[in-house]
């Protein structure tokens, strides 16, 4: 059953990636230390670890919060290597940071040489309606052409202003970990896709 | 795709073994995963090295004549190589001039000035005007990113055209991203690392600030005029992007980190590489930082 002694859990290692600017640190400060920082430092890299009870069982999250922007890349598949389990944020205001997410999704496969994964998109700043350019409909389409061949993919909307589903958004992916493992995720089958013609 | 055989029996051969990889590849890229655990034999097979799979496929399709299956399955993969290996090197088009550098893009700074007798690149002084024309107070400038494509877009033009215009229809995070990849695509960094070593050590030396101001100045005025002038072109830009810091959040910190990585990186050959590493890059950032705050005194004559 439950294990109540959390250093001998062993940690989950989740890593946050998206475009620049699109809130990947306010989530992840907003849910390791439960508050929203105004400043506007761009992130090279940052982790956080927390430990919380997510259905009766105990996790220590080990979050990885990376840079966005291109520049910076060079790290990226060497961190995507470490991950167990991704968070992909991107901003409802933002369209550039919308189109970057399939392009993601598409990378950790390549990398982690699976055709399905546990991945959790977040579309952020909900509260800033009036700036709205993405739809949740737009979103939601997106993740359900991977759901066709990836069952640990979902879309939620998060605001890390006013704490809306910050919580959740983690949780939610730990939980797609934990089934992803109870199916032995780790061991199906390998992409098979032949990408030569 | 084109594909060229003298041999029509070949030829057709050809053509329905890449049909039927063609189908087989858009089938398998559809099925549903619960379907492609049931069929382990084929995705191990597929695994195992492509030229398998092209056996497997070969064998699979209907009309081919059996007796000689295996001896023209031999044969192009034979002749696959073949064709591979007769194709030249990219250094030699490069020579008979089929591939072309691109004339902005990709080049070097000495290079682009020299073709275009200019001080700096003719592009990046017409980014900048466009960039300010949109006004430097935009939130996040240089921080957040242009649409990837439609930055590509914009490179071809410049590549092609001699005279565009960038001060209408494009979007500022598209011009920022531009000059971004600009810089970064450059085939020596703007900064050299060897000078950038050097500037780096008289920036941790314990000398006094404005001794220290003059030994970089001094070692600023060693780089070649090309680079020197493009130095001084794009440093006075940032400083007035930084002086509207409260309105576009992008104080000098922020700044000289997003423009870091673009400006400097270590050679090819560098055995470390190590500018690439967080902590570096925190360090890098601050000698980036201390040339934005420094400029105008660093670039005056």
């Amino acid at each position: 059953m439950s294990k109540s002694v959390s250093k001998s859990v062993k940690p989950i290692k989740i890593v946050v990636i998206g475009s620049g600017g699109v809130g990947k640190s306010a989530l992840t400060l907003q849910f390791s230390k439960s508050k929203f920082f105004l400043d506007y430092d761009p992130t090279i890299e940052d982790s956080f670890s927390k430990s919380c009870y997510i259905d009766n069982e105990m996790a220590r999250l080990d979050i990885l919060d990376t840079a966005g922007q291109e520049e910076f890349t060079s790290m990226r598949e060497q961190y995507m290597r470490l991950g167990q389990a991704f968070l992909v944020v991107f901003s409802v205001t933002d369209r550039k940071g919308f189109e970057e997410v399939d392009s993601l999704i598409q990378l950790i496969y390549r990398v982690k040489d699976r055709e399905a994964f546990p991945i959790m998109v977040a579309g952020n700043k909900i509260d800033l309606q009036n700036d709205r350019c993405i739809d949740q409909s737009l979103a939601q389409e997106l993740v359900q052409r991977h759901q066709e061949f990836n069952p640990y993919c979902a879309y939620i909307e998060t605001s890390a202003k006013t704490r809306l589903n910050v919580d959740l958004v983690f949780h939610d992916l730990v939980r797609l970990l934990r089934l992803y493992n109870a199916k032995g995720g780790s061991k199906q089958a390998k992409k098979s896709k032949c990408s030569l013609l | 795709m084109l594909l060229y055989w003298d041999e029509p029996g070949a030829r057709k051969q050809w053509s329905l073994a890449l049909e039927y990889a063609k189908d087989l590849a858009t089938k398998r890229m559809y099925q549903p995963s619960s379907q492609q655990q049931q069929t382990p034999q084929q995705s191990a097979s597929s695994h195992s090295g492509w030229g398998k799979q092209q056996q497997q496929q070969q064998s699979q399709t209907p009309p081919q004549p059996k007796p000689r299956e295996s001896k023209q399955r031999v044969s192009i993969a034979q002749r696959l190589n073949d064709f591979f290996r007769r194709r030249p090197a990219l250094d030699e088009l490069e020579k008979k001039g089929i591939v072309r550098n691109e004339p902005v893009f990709g080049s070097t700074l000495r290079q682009i000035c020299a073709h275009e007798r200019s001080d700096a690149p003719r592009f990046l002084s017409r980014c900048i005007e466009a960039i300010e024309g949109h006004g430097l107070e935009t939130e996040g400038i240089y921080r957040l990113g242009g649409n990837a494509a439609t930055v590509q877009k914009l490179r071809l033009l410049v590549d092609q055209t001699e005279d565009y215009d960038l001060t209408t229809g494009w979007d500022i995070f598209v011009l920022t991203s531009a000059l971004k990849t600009f810089l970064r695509e450059l085939r020596e960094p703007l900064i050299p690392s060897a000078t950038f070593q050097l500037i780096t050590e008289h920036y941790q030396s314990s000398a006094k600030p404005s001794a220290k101001r003059e030994s970089i100045r001094q070692v600023l005025r060693t780089l070649p005029p090309a680079h020197y002038n493009t130095l001084r072109l794009l440093f006075h830009h940032l400083t007035r992007v930084v002086q509207c810091s409260e309105r576009n959040q992008m104080s000098s910190q922020n700044v000289a980190l997003m423009m870091g990585p673009n400006l400097v990186w270590p050679a090819s050959g560098d055995a470390d590489g190590g500018l690439c590493l967080t902590s570096n890059l925190m360090f890098q950032n601050q000698v980036v930082e201390y040339i934005l705050l420094e400029t105008e005194f660093l670039f005056t004559d």
